[in-house]
């Protein structure tokens, strides 16, 4: 599992857009298992990578269990006919996530976290080996993120996708992830375990902010906060 | 489930239809109209005025419906309609002028809907041109400029109604509001080729209006090309509504009223939602245009009345659900 910071416009989404292909490169490739992922076909690529955005707006009212279905497209033909391995999926992926009791709920009448969950359901029902979430928790409380960085975790560590992750949440992300990259002044700044990555000389580089990196009492990752430029000196 | 029941409506509207109206002709007269001593003006009341008639409505009721369906889902907004989108008076125009310059003559019978198609093609371009020109297009936007369009459309076949021949376009007044008139044997067929033609490519996108209902990136993620899905989809509804506008004009709201009813019942996927709501399209308008033959008696009333007299306060209320759910937001 991989987080990937960086301040706004450092080139996170534009990193997860060329990485699911939906942008060209203009220089460079980007590789999956060593295919060139701009030149495999949409359902190629759906088939390999599967996509978690911010928000998901559904039009009409489509009920949990047929969004979750949806995420085999990929796999099935044109009209999307559900074969017997599709329904084994769908399941499975509804029963990891926890949302198969909400099966019969309308999508749109799901709480933020709920529709969330419902979302990494439908990624997971492709199958792919890598996962791609883009600010997933960026409109969630602190339980639903909570949530979903333990969800991500536990689908993870039971033989799951790859995770790449984009977050502004850098003390959750140094909790949840095992590796770190982060973007800033238009390159990769560093690449390495969140005690690497989060210094205070790179942060301060990556997001013009003064901070100071502690360690989190309970967990024991790096914890950082950033520092007020007001008279308030810190307590200690 | 719903299929077969919808699959068994439809011929009981068709037989209730034909026994539907003003003259003396009615259920009665059904089971012996093949004997010997039936009256002939009976039959000819039946067969030849009627049952056209009453086909036709099945055509044309199935192909808005069908049309609603597709414009609702590739545009994402439960509000579309042909006839709102002003494709339906692009339509009509295309079959006005096609009648204007070539006349009555048996090439009528593709032209109609071949110009009527160019009618559509044309409002679709200005529609999206037009509701693009302000920035980002808001559902209500497109909604909007669809009315306007439809009513420049309306305003330019009565120009041409007017302004040409009279007795060319007797009748054809009634052209706006939309009516079913008797058609021969071969505009029924034309229709009904048509309309076959387009609900076919319309099957194949079906399940990938499904997956646009999540939104344009979020569908290209899982395989599908939005742009080409759309395309496609916009094009053979568009073929639908000529087909079903070329001969009977402006018929409202069918589209609209017949795929909501159909999506509360039977939920939202396309590809259960399509084949049913066509279906129910065609035995509504049947029954439409029965209770239109009927509801002013001795005088017939154009079924576009009725559906309009329906659609109308249904559209409004539908919008205004809309817009309380989208906070007031108009876009």
């Amino acid at each position: 599992m991989t987080g990937l910071l960086g301040a706004n416009g450092a080139g996170k989404t534009t990193l997860v857009r060329l990485a699911s292909g939906q942008l060209q490169c203009r220089r460079g490739t980007v590789r999956l298992d060593g295919d060139d992922v701009s030149r495999l076909t949409p359902r190629d690529r759906a088939r390999r990578i599967a996509v978690v955005p911010q928000e998901t707006r559904l039009t009409f009212g489509f009920d949990v269990e047929q969004v979750v279905a949806m995420g085999r497209a990929p796999h099935q033909g044109r009209l999307g006919l559900e074969r017997p391995e599709d329904r084994r999926v769908i399941e499975e992926s509804m029963e990891l996530t926890g949302v198969a009791d909400l099966r019969r709920r309308p999508f749109q009448q799901l709480s933020g976290g709920e529709r969330q969950r419902v979302v990494i359901a439908r990624a997971l029902a492709q199958q792919a080996s890598l996962l791609l979430l883009d600010e997933p928790t960026a409109f969630l409380d602190l339980r639903h993120r909570v949530e979903t960085y333990e969800l991500l975790r536990r689908l993870h560590r039971d033989d799951g996708p790859a995770i790449l992750l984009v977050s502004h949440d850098l003390n959750m992300t140094a909790r949840y992830c095992s590796r770190l990259l982060l973007l800033g002044e238009g390159r990769l700044l560093a690449d390495g375990a969140p005690g690497e990555v989060l210094n205070r000389e790179l942060i301060r580089q990556a997001y013009g902010v003064d901070n100071q990196v502690l360690q989190d009492p309970l967990y024991g990752h790096p914890y950082v906060v950033p520092l007020g430029g007001d008279d308030r000196e810190p307590a200690s | 489930m719903a299929l077969p029941l919808l699959l068994a409506l439809l011929p009981i509207s068709l037989l209730l239809g034909l026994g539907i109206g003003t003259s003396g002709a009615g259920w009665s007269d059904l089971p012996g109209l093949w004997n010997d001593d039936a009256d002939p003006v009976v039959r000819q009341i039946l067969i030849d005025v009627r049952l056209p008639r009453v086909l036709l409505a099945a055509l044309v009721g199935a192909a808005l419906a069908a049309a609603g369906v597709a414009y609702q889902g590739v545009l994402r907004n439960p509000l579309a309609d042909p006839f709102i989108l002003g494709v339906s008076g692009g339509s009509a125009l295309g079959a006005v002028l096609f009648g204007a310059a070539a006349g009555a003559t048996s090439l009528g019978v593709l032209g109609r809907p071949a110009a009527g198609f160019g009618g559509a093609l044309v409002t679709l371009f200005l529609l999206f041109r037009l509701a693009r020109l302000g920035g980002r297009t808001g559902p209500t936007t497109l909604l909007l400029v669809g009315v306007v369009l439809n009513a420049i459309a309306s305003a330019l076949i009565l120009f041409v109604i007017t302004a040409g021949d009279p007795a060319r376009f007797q009748g054809e007044f009634f052209y706006l509001i939309g009516r079913i008139p008797p058609q021969p044997l071969s505009t029924l067929l034309a229709i009904a080729i048509w309309l076959a033609l387009g609900l076919a490519v319309l099957a194949t996108q079906s399940h990938r209006l499904n997956l646009l209902a999540l939104g344009e990136d979020a569908a290209g993620q899982l395989g599908v090309d939005p742009e080409r899905s759309m395309w496609i989809t916009v094009l053979a509804a568009s073929l639908v509504t000529a087909a079903a506008v070329a001969f009977t004009g402006l018929v409202g709201f069918v589209g609209l009223i017949v795929p909501h009813i159909v999506r509360t019942l039977l939920g939202p996927d396309h590809r259960i939602l399509l084949p049913c709501a066509t279906l129910a399209g065609a035995s509504f308008l049947v029954l439409a245009d029965s209770a239109a033959r009927v509801v002013a008696a001795p005088v017939e009333i154009p079924v576009g009345v009725l559906t309009t007299l329906i659609g109308g306060p249904f559209f409004l209320v539908l919008f205004l659900r809309h817009l309380r759910e989208e906070g007031g937001a108009v876009g």
